[in-house]
């Protein structure tokens, strides 16, 4: 057992123990703060996927009301309930998220702030179920399996053993072919859909985990209160429970209870210190703000990195042995894989692409060259599914294109002209991500840590690329921490993991130091050995002439030339729309 | 029926002229600093009670949070000393020196019993350096923090200010006087001045803001951060300055549209919040960068909300911020439409 998890395992029991040594008055306290990392770990995994909830306190509403008012009104166990409350605020949520995770933008957070206060304003106006603002009392206990917990501090302990279970799920999560997909909704679509994830099912995914952890949170809290109203539901709290997961961090689950840790204790702490200085109850809240404030400012990533320091390094997961099976490619090279049928876009009042028709052919290495602005970019995010075309038709493996994230299933891998890595997490990691599409495990598995097999198959991959690309010293470095040409380099390795038979490039030695160039060379070779086909977008002549076996040139949208690397260098309309000049002249 | 159709009218304009004022507040800042500033509302409540004080005759307790912030400014700021001491010593000069002729002004015009529209000036004076009192200390020191950690940051000013305005005023409601008194019937409603007054100052609000970013330097300097922050700085415009600049108008505009409502609705020490999260909702309909679609925004909202609260008062918050449901994902729909052209 590695240092860090015998730390994680000894502030656990710590955490579980104290509330028997607690005054009775601090249990309460003790229970809430539980409670609200609970649901601060939820918002933790939503802000990971890059979604700001304001609405997570009337998702804690949902699961009390429902599990109080049913369990009063007819009299059925509680657990039973609260089983049903959760699911019942599940359902709700993937409702509300199936209508408004397509929003982009502030658009999200705007109307998480809608229906937050539009839910929590329903508990007050709607009377004659709810109790009103008043609420409603004789809220049952909670029974878990026939026995009724009426004794806070084992209650409290209950709770904390829920909260630490959602922690260790969720660390292992992210460390998981989910966690990984789930990284990638904070940055750019094209990055998750060029890998094979689905971004529409995993939001919602993600969005009605964070609300179930939330519900389980209100209807924990209604049995230990016993007593149901609208307050705590409000707008407040889903404030405050996202300052919790900010000052906690939202680099790791742990950053939620943290961050509930910090709030709570911070917040007693001044109520305690300013009543027996004997002073106004005003000044806490004004000091309680002060104190934020300077806390982010402070540690702007939050406290779970400035504490995350002084702690061993987590054990890393498995990644030896045997990566997945590869895919061995014939070399049947009149097997046309992609074909370009008069492809045209436009944006506007300009015309990006006119006419463009081209085929791939199995095993060919074609390059695709041409002046800025000439449409390659452009060219490229149709064939990767990014951008729909105006006009024409696009064949991939004699079947139409399908949607963006099929692509890297059917065999299609890709680079970025900028940079696409989640630069939180490690490089091993970024790569891994490559095997997204050729691994399974789901939420779940990721969640429980039944994907310990695949993923160490993934991670040996991963690893094996790496070697491959010369960059495995680097493998457990934070990936924003790589140069730049470095980044193209993962880049590529992330591509090879997915295994394709089709590799488009996009400038790959933009950035790249002399050596790295070599290194680049010799993997593009070593690729077209073993019969993979590659489309590479480059400006540098020297890299493209010297690889290539057919050029493309592109210039304002049309292909102008096309051919062996020699022809096009001598072909007079390619050397005009380089050099400049008249286009009549060259015609 | 039909005087009532005309009445909820008026009622939501006004209402969404107040939110206009601060829709304007929050796109002006979010666009030159990227913050999202939950705590604008808190200028609304500050220019509120500011004002109730002013016209009853006392000193108002703003006056003690603007030297205390210029204060902490140059406790703050004492690393200047030991680069440059000149210019150390004419800033800390220049901010001790506004501290007194705020003073100072606050108790000529209090000496002076100024109508109510010179004692709103007054106020405004007091007010709208805080906005940029706040930008030093919550902002500038950390320039490339992401918008969450700023949403936060901003959630704490709010606490601090709202418990700041408790501690000096208190929670009971003061009445402020409207800047003139009755009203006019026009058809079949009833129309009080104060809605007038609402409108006018609201256009000459927007239309000063307008001419100050077309036909100023420091309005197209404004402008340069809007549009890009770093091309901005490579320009040579201080992004600091233009930070502070649009924090400043922004707590202005927010304290005048307090001090016109107030008059309807009674100041106190949590009146901004939910006029400024009103505010936020309409402006964050044209995704907070865009003015004319926020105004149509909050009249949306102001409209919505005398709507609802006519036909459900006890649902009027449900049905308000349902309804913005469908309008946001139309859109959003929209948006995207625009971003692909």
């Amino acid at each position: 057992m590695s240092a860090r998890a015998k730390l994680a395992l000894a502030v656990s029991a710590v955490l579980l123990v104290v509330p028997w040594l607690l005054p009775s008055f601090y249990v309460g306290i003790f229970a809430y703060a539980g409670i609200y990392a609970l649901v601060a770990v939820g918002l933790v995994l939503l802000l990971q996927a890059g979604q700001i909830s304001l609405g997570q306190g009337a998702f804690m509403g949902l699961g009390a009301y429902g599990s109080a008012l049913v369990a009063r009104a007819y009299g059925i166990d509680t657990m039973i309930t609260l089983i049903m409350s959760v699911c019942a605020t599940a359902l709700v949520a993937a409702l509300i998220g199936f209508i408004t995770l397509r929003l982009r933008g502030h658009y999200l957070p705007l109307a998480t702030l809608a229906y937050g206060i539009a839910l929590a304003s329903l508990f007050t106006a709607w009377h004659e179920v709810t109790g009103g603002a008043s609420g409603l009392d004789k809220i049952p206990a909670l029974r878990l399996f026939g026995f009724e917990i009426t004794d806070d501090r084992l209650y409290t302990q209950l709770i904390w053993i829920v909260t630490l279970l959602a922690v260790l799920g969720l660390s292992r999560l992210r460390t998981s072919r989910t966690g990984r997909a789930i990284a990638t909704l904070e940055a750019h679509d094209g990055l998750a859909q060029a890998f094979g994830v689905d971004t529409t099912v995993l939001r919602v995914k993600v969005f009605v985990f964070s609300a179930v952890l939330a519900a389980l949170g209100g209807a924990l809290y209604v049995h230990l209160l016993r007593f149901v109203s609208p307050s705590p539901f409000g707008l407040l709290t889903s404030f405050k429970l996202l300052i919790m997961a900010v000052v906690g961090g939202p680099m790791s689950a742990a950053g939620g209870v943290v961050g509930a840790l910090a709030m709570e204790s911070a917040q007693w702490t001044l109520q305690d210190v300013l009543a027996r200085w004997g002073l106004s109850g005003n000044l806490e809240v004004i000091v309680f703000g002060v104190i934020l404030v300077v806390m982010l400012l402070k540690w702007p990533q939050g406290l779970w990195p400035a504490v995350e320091k002084f702690l061993p390094k987590p054990s890393l997961r498995s990644r030896e042995g045997h990566g997945l099976p590869r895919s061995v490619l014939t070399g049947n090279r009149s097997e046309v894989l992609l074909r370009l049928d008069g492809i045209g876009i436009r944006f506007g009042g300009l015309q990006a692409l006119e006419g463009v028709s081209m085929e791939l052919k199995r095993g060919e290495f074609v390059g695709l060259i041409g002046p800025n602005g000439a449409g390659k970019t452009t060219l490229f995010s149709i064939i990767s599914g990014l951008q729909r075309q105006t006009a024409g038709r696009v064949t991939l493996f004699g079947e139409p294109l399908s949607a963006g994230h099929t692509l890297v299933q059917r065999g299609m891998a890709r680079t970025f002209q900028h940079v696409q890595l989640m630069s939180d997490l490690s490089v091993i990691e970024n790569v891994a991500l490559g095997a997204y599409c050729r691994t399974r495990a789901g939420f779940v598995r990721g969640l429980f840590a039944l994907d310990a097999e695949e993923n160490r198959r993934a991670l040996a991959c991963a690893r094996a690329a790496l070697e491959r690309v010369g960059l495995a010293a680097e493998a457990d470095l934070a990936a924003g921490s790589l140069p730049l040409g470095k980044q193209r380099i993962v880049e590529i390795a992330r591509a090879l993991v997915a295994d394709p038979q089709i590799l488009l490039l996009d400038e790959p030695a933009a950035g790249l130091r002399f050596s790295e160039k070599l290194t680049l060379v010799k993997i593009l070779r070593q690729l077209q050995a073993e019969h993979v086909t590659i489309l590479l977008v480059e400006h540098d002549m020297e890299l493209v002439m010297g690889c290539v076996e057919r050029l493309v040139v592109l210039d304002r949208g049309k292909i102008i030339a096309e051919g062996s690397p020699k022809d096009v260098q001598a072909n007079p309309a390619v050397i005009s729309a380089y050099l400049g000049g008249s286009r009549d002249k060259a015609a | 029926m039909i005087d009532t159709v005309l009445f909820l009218l008026v009622d939501g304009l006004t209402n969404g002229l107040v939110y206009a004022l601060l829709a304007l507040s929050l796109v002006l800042v979010f666009t030159v600093t990227r913050v999202v500033n939950i705590a604008q509302g808190e200028y609304v409540m500050l220019g509120a009670l500011t004002l109730a004080d002013l016209l009853q005759g006392r000193m108002p307790g703003t006056l003690y949070l603007l030297i205390g912030g210029l204060v902490l400014c140059i406790v703050l700021d004492a690393g200047r000393w030991r680069r440059d001491w000149r210019q150390a010593l004419l800033y800390t000069t220049g901010l001790i020196v506004a501290g007194v002729a705020a003073l100072a002004l606050t108790r000529c015009a209090l000496a002076l019993h100024l109508p109510v529209i010179g004692m709103m000036l007054v106020a405004l004076i007091l007010v709208a350096p805080l906005g940029a009192l706040i930008y030093r200390f919550t902002v500038h020191p950390i320039p490339n923090a992401t918008t969450i950690v700023f949403v936060i940051i901003s959630v704490g000013v709010s606490m601090s200010l709202q418990g700041v305005a408790l501690l000096i005023w208190g929670a009971n409601p003061y009445p402020v006087d409207p800047i003139a008194a009755g009203g006019l019937m026009m058809g079949p409603v009833f129309i009080p001045y104060q809605s007038f007054a609402i409108l006018i100052t609201a256009l000459l609000a927007m239309g000063g803001l307008y001419v100050f970013s077309e036909f100023t330097l420091l309005g197209k300097a404004l402008q340069a951060s809007a549009m890009n922050r770093l091309g901005a700085q490579f320009c040579g415009i201080p992004v600091n300055m233009t930070g502070a600049l649009a924090f400043l108008l922004a707590a202005a505009f927010s304290a005048v549209s307090g001090m016109l409502l107030a008059p309807l609705i009674t100041a106190n020490y949590e009146m901004g919040f939910m006029v400024g999260l009103k505010g936020f909702v309409g402006g964050a309909m044209g995704g907070l960068i865009d003015y004319p679609l926020s105004l149509v925004g909050v009249m949306i909202v102001g409209g919505l909300e005398s709507t609802s609260a006519y036909v459900a008062s006890a649902y009027r918050d449900v049905l308000v911020f349902s309804l913005l449901i469908p309008i946001l994902l139309w859109r959003n729909t929209r948006s995207r439409v625009e971003a692909r052209r």
